[in-house]
């Protein structure tokens, strides 16, 4: 692996933004391969999403390219959404062990008792594993930020507590790390992969849910 | 090529977005400004902080204090207590004191080292003085205000005419370790949760708007056992979530279990107590205030039909019509 192709990963993924539920097995990319995936867990909060990803090779690397779209389950709330497009992909190996980095370009949306937001943001992960083709185990670290979002304050927030709340575009308003372990297994042309850890705010605060756990099946052709 | 001509668009629309956007830490922006952001608020400095705090009424007649809940909350959802019904104000022939505890509502935010119950009641004693000094006052307690009430009569039962408790919350640790599941839906599935969750995603909880911010997700239906009004919801300023964790923090344990014991010495307050409940309130309704009458030597509940814990809000003349022969059966006691 030359330092060139390293580089030339780093910045793609940084570049594109890749996908944080979307740990899969790099030792299973492979140029042309297309994936159907759904994924569903407590992420921060109950969302289930399903997606479609297509291997594609690139300065040495092959990157799988992704993009999915997911709703909060919890009275199948289709006002708090998600939809993101990313990356991920093998940036060194040694052997077995691979240190993978993905980068996701995320479009959120939400709609509560208090306000209406539009968000759009990034999400940059790294794992450090052990990637076979039947199995993988790593450890992941990321940061999912809120570059900016738009807030409309609902009519109820401002009729009973406070009439002045200002709507608009709002800079850097939030910002996540997640750490922990990401794993899975395939079987045959199904892969199932799993996630969980702990969330903190970008200034390492304690969050309303304080781990992530999500499940995803994957299925290859 | 084509089908990419809406990508700069787009992009340049965001950078103007961008350039025009605002900070959630603004103030104003999210939650009101406090009076450390608004001087033409009614403000006071005491103990080393400002705060939010209005009186009403001939300062010459007895005092009430009133200790609004949460904690957290803030006064605005006590101030129909002091509007007038059937003719007649409280204001008519009480000095009434309204203010914001410390980190709350719109008093000044304060370090977290400020936040213990220990200040709250020299924060009390200092409004005392200052407003009644030498004469017993009566206090009105809401829910946490409650508490407070109790608390600081059970710690200086001499500075205290009477109360009249809305609702307190519990008394002690252990009856707060009983009903603690009871008093927010969190089952997974419950649409607020995921609201809550969801929301950190776009407002993470960095700072103190985005806090006090976030705490509202909660104010319309996290509750249901209280069945508050949504219809006339109790209004809040804003929600003080420093100070709703670090009082309630100062409760408990290391392990985070309530500990707290505001009756150790409820016996030498002989003064009759009334209490007030909402007949729809599940949690801290009629049963927990049966209960709790029992702490006092002497104390009696009055129960209000058709309201929930937020019973002074949506019934305040019923709430009125205990509060005023209480008062001024007292009152001889005070002047």
């Amino acid at each position: 692996m030359t330092r060139t192709s390293i580089t030339l990963g780093l910045l793609l993924t940084v570049l594109v933004a890749a996908d944080a539920a979307g740990q899969w097995n790099v030792a299973r990319f492979e140029p042309g391969r297309n994936r159907v995936y759904t994924t569903f867990g407590m992420d921060p909060a109950m969302i289930g999403s399903v997606g479609y990803g297509r291997v594609v090779e690139l300065g040495g690397h092959n990157f799988q390219l992704t993009g999915d779209v997911g709703a909060v389950t919890a009275g199948l709330d289709s006002r708090d959404f998600r939809a993101r497009v990313g990356t991920q992909t093998s940036l060194l190996e040694w052997k077995s062990v691979h240190l993978t980095g993905s980068a996701t370009f995320i479009t959120r949306g939400t709609d509560n008792s208090i306000y209406r937001g539009l968000n759009f943001g990034a999400d940059l992960t790294g794992s450090l594993g052990v990637y076979r083709q039947g199995w993988f185990a790593a450890g992941e670290f990321g940061f999912d930020k809120a570059i900016i979002t738009h807030i409309t304050h609902s009519d109820w927030y401002k009729e009973n507590y406070y009439p002045g709340a200002k709507d608009g575009w709002y800079l850097d308003a939030g910002g996540t790390y997640h750490y922990g372990l990401a794993g899975g297994f395939a079987l045959g042309r199904t892969e199932i992969v799993g996630r969980f850890g702990l969330l903190r705010t970008e200034r390492f605060k304690e969050l309303a849910t304080p781990a992530y756990v999500s499940l995803g099946v994957g299925f290859g052709f | 090529m084509k089908h990419m001509r809406w990508l700069p668009l787009t992009l340049a629309g965001l950078g103007v977005a961008g350039c025009d956007a605002m900070s959630p830490s603004d103030p104003g922006a999210l939650v009101p400004r406090t009076v450390a952001e608004d001087g033409s608020l009614p403000a006071i400095e005491m103990n080393g902080a400002r705060f939010h705090l209005e009186t009403m009424g001939n300062p010459a007649n007895p005092v009430i204090v009133f200790l609004h809940g949460g904690p957290g909350i803030d006064y605005r959802g006590l101030l129909r207590l002091a509007n007038r019904y059937n003719g007649s104000s409280l204001a008519d022939d009480h000095f009434l004191v309204f203010w914001d505890q410390r980190g709350t509502g719109l008093s000044a935010r304060v370090d977290k080292r400020q936040l213990t119950i220990a200040t709250y009641v020299n924060d009390l004693n200092t409004i005392i003085d200052r407003y009644s000094p030498g004469r017993p006052v009566f206090l009105i307690g809401e829910s946490w205000g409650g508490m407070f009430a109790t608390r600081y009569i059970n710690d200086f039962p001499r500075r205290v005419a009477g109360a009249a408790l809305i609702e307190p919350g519990p008394l002690d640790g252990v009856t707060a370790e009983r009903i603690e599941d009871d008093i927010f839906d969190l089952d997974p599935k419950a649409e607020w949760l995921n609201d809550f969750a969801w929301s950190s995603q776009f407002l993470s909880p960095d700072d103190h708007a985005r806090m006090d911010f976030e705490r509202m997700l909660g104010a319309k239906s996290s509750q249901p056992k209280y069945h508050l009004d949504r219809a006339d919801p109790q209004p809040v300023w804003r929600m003080g979530a420093a100070a709703s964790k670090y009082i309630a923090e100062d409760g408990q344990d290391r392990n985070g279990n309530f500990n707290y014991d505001f009756t150790t010495n409820l016996s030498s307050y002989t003064t009759p107590v009334l209490f007030i409940a909402g007949s729809l309130s599940e949690v801290q309704g009629e049963s927990l205030q049966r209960e709790q009458i029992q702490r006092y030597p002497s104390a009696y509940l009055e129960v209000v039909d058709g309201a929930g814990h937020d019973v002074a809000w949506v019934k305040t003349a019923e709430v009125l019509s205990h509060v005023r022969p209480y008062l001024a059966a007292r009152r001889g006691g005070v002047r």
